[in-house]
């Protein structure tokens, strides 16, 4: 090849080069761009206009449950153990006992626990109807940690036993996906 | 022929003659692109962080290498399933035949020491790499409850020992309660008085034991320890020494024309970077007689045939 014509070839794929991207860029920032933005808009004017009271609140569920998951993507282990663990304990301390119930393992719900019933008297005999959580410790086992805490009640009059300790089992699948059981 | 023309011919010309060329490298391009853009835009999973990383050492951050901890794991599963199961045979027959020898000295210890650890209730395991040295991978196990399932309802406890495994030409290899293993060394050192061969060394997490013969030529009664006088025996580990550890019958006394089998154990943790260079007597007395009360001591040694050191080069 001559030199004339290496620099022709060199020059020719230079431009080809230079207008396939300029063409992409174009095709990027006028096309694909505005219609993406388009349909989000398109989405957000349906979604409002058949918005209902039902909608509204699943929305709300999914908008809280993923502001949720953000927050324990950012944590540490003994946060999102700490997290769990809180989210248990509202549930027995709102009387929600069947949410709690499925929070716990199967093999130690059949071992201590093996109906809701029996749960629930050890639940309302062993808490306070007000319950404050004091962590004290956190060491892990492999794949599993063991939050040391202390149950107190705050509304326990000097004197009463007002507190008590226990040690409580968690494994994480996954983020916001967990089962433990406790000391009984 | 004008300019226009003549670069128009040109062209068609080129791209004729690099038809091929140009195709290839565009298509090359467009790959190269497209899978650019599927690598920006592909997210990849989240997974909780975790600082549990059984096969990282936590003395170097150094990983285990993932044919070694696969095997482990599949040997460490089923080692702790057989002794659940109290099938303790299968699970004596998964050690290392040395270890097997040196630290339980025959299927009954072993039996004694898994009921011991494992009671009657199922127990689960995990472990934490300690540290690596060449293809020897140290780990540390602890055996529990199946706390998950229990809520470590009644107690809360572990035990725990450290593991070995070895990646040899033949398998990856479990040793169990420390050991590390065992090397020939046939060190043998020998002046007027007696000769000592060192033929084995015994590797263990925490010790180094060397294994002895040691022949009395002397008519004499030769004591190498007993306790009177401090550092009487030391392994030189560089710039520091350590002492004889619990020598059990508490003295090392050679009779006049005898030969002794000695094992000698002396700290050295396995994974501390220092090499054993000598073993040293420091303290050697060729005794006419030999009481072994201290208020007769020093009259022994006034009439002692020679008191001397020793060293012994273990390189």
């Amino acid at each position: 090849m001559k030199k004339k014509e290496v620099i022709s070839f060199v020059v020719l794929i230079l431009v080809t080069l230079i207008l396939a991207i300029i063409n992409f860029n174009l095709f990027q920032s006028k096309i694909v761009k505005p219609t993406q933005h388009n349909e989000e808009i398109k989405k957000q004017y349906e979604t409002r206009g058949s918005s209902n009271n039902t909608v509204q609140k699943s929305s709300t569920d999914e908008e809280l449950a993923e502001n949720k998951l953000e927050k324990l993507k950012d944590m540490g282990e003994r946060d999102r153990m700490e997290t769990y663990f809180a989210e248990y304990i509202a549930h027995v301390e709102k009387e929600e006992y069947e949410q709690a119930y499925v929070l716990l393992n199967e093999t130690f719900k059949a071992n201590y626990f093996p109906t809701l019933e029996e749960y629930k008297n050890y639940v309302k005999q062993k808490y306070p109807s007000m319950i404050g959580v004091e962590y004290n410790d956190i060491e892990r086992q492999g794949e599993y940690y063991i939050l040391f805490i202390s149950i107190i009640n705050p509304l326990a009059n000097k004197g009463e036993n007002s507190s008590f300790n226990q040690r409580i089992v968690l494994y994480e699948r996954d983020f916001n996906d967990f089962e433990l059981s406790f000391s009984v | 022929m004008n300019f226009w023309t003549d670069l128009r011919i040109r062209t068609r010309q080129f791209f004729k003659k690099y038809k091929n060329i140009i195709i290839i490298a565009l298509v090359a391009w467009a790959v190269i692109f497209v899978i650019n853009m599927i690598l920006k835009y592909r997210k990849e999973p989240e997974t909780p962080i975790s600082t549990y990383t059984p096969n990282k050492s936590i003395m170097s951050d150094e990983e285990v290498p993932k044919k070694v901890h696969t095997t482990a794991n599949k040997i460490l599963d089923e080692f702790v399933e057989y002794c659940n199961q109290k099938q303790y045979e299968k699970a004596y027959n998964m050690i290392d035949e040395e270890c097997r020898e040196e630290v339980y000295g025959g299927i009954d210890l072993f039996i004694k020491h898994i009921q011991e650890v494992f009671g009657n209730s199922k127990k689960i395991y995990n472990i934490q790499n300690y540290s690596n040295v060449g293809k020897t991978y140290v780990y540390n196990i602890r055996i529990l409850e199946d706390i998950i399932t229990t809520g470590t309802t009644g107690n809360y406890n572990y035990y725990e020992e450290k593991i070995v495994f070895k990646d040899t030409n033949n398998g990856i290899k479990l040793c169990m309660g420390g050991f590390i293993g065992k090397e020939e060394i046939n060190v043998i050192a020998e002046d007027d008085y007696m000769k000592i061969n060192i033929y084995e060394k015994v590797l263990r997490y925490e010790t180094e034991e060397y294994r002895m013969k040691i022949t009395n030529k002397t008519q004499d009664t030769i004591v190498l320890y007993d306790g009177s006088v401090s550092s009487e025996i030391v392994l030189d580990i560089g710039n520091q020494t350590r002492g004889l550890e619990n020598y059990e019958n508490g003295a090392i006394i050679i009779n006049p024309g005898a030969t002794k089998e000695i094992g000698m154990e002396f700290t050295k943790f396995f994974d501390d970077g220092r090499t054993a260079n000598k073993l040293i007597f420091n303290s050697i007395r060729v005794l006419k007689s030999y009481s072994g009360e201290e208020n007769r001591r020093e009259q022994e040694l006034a009439n002692a045939t020679k008191l001397y050191s020793m060293n012994i080069d273990l390189k």
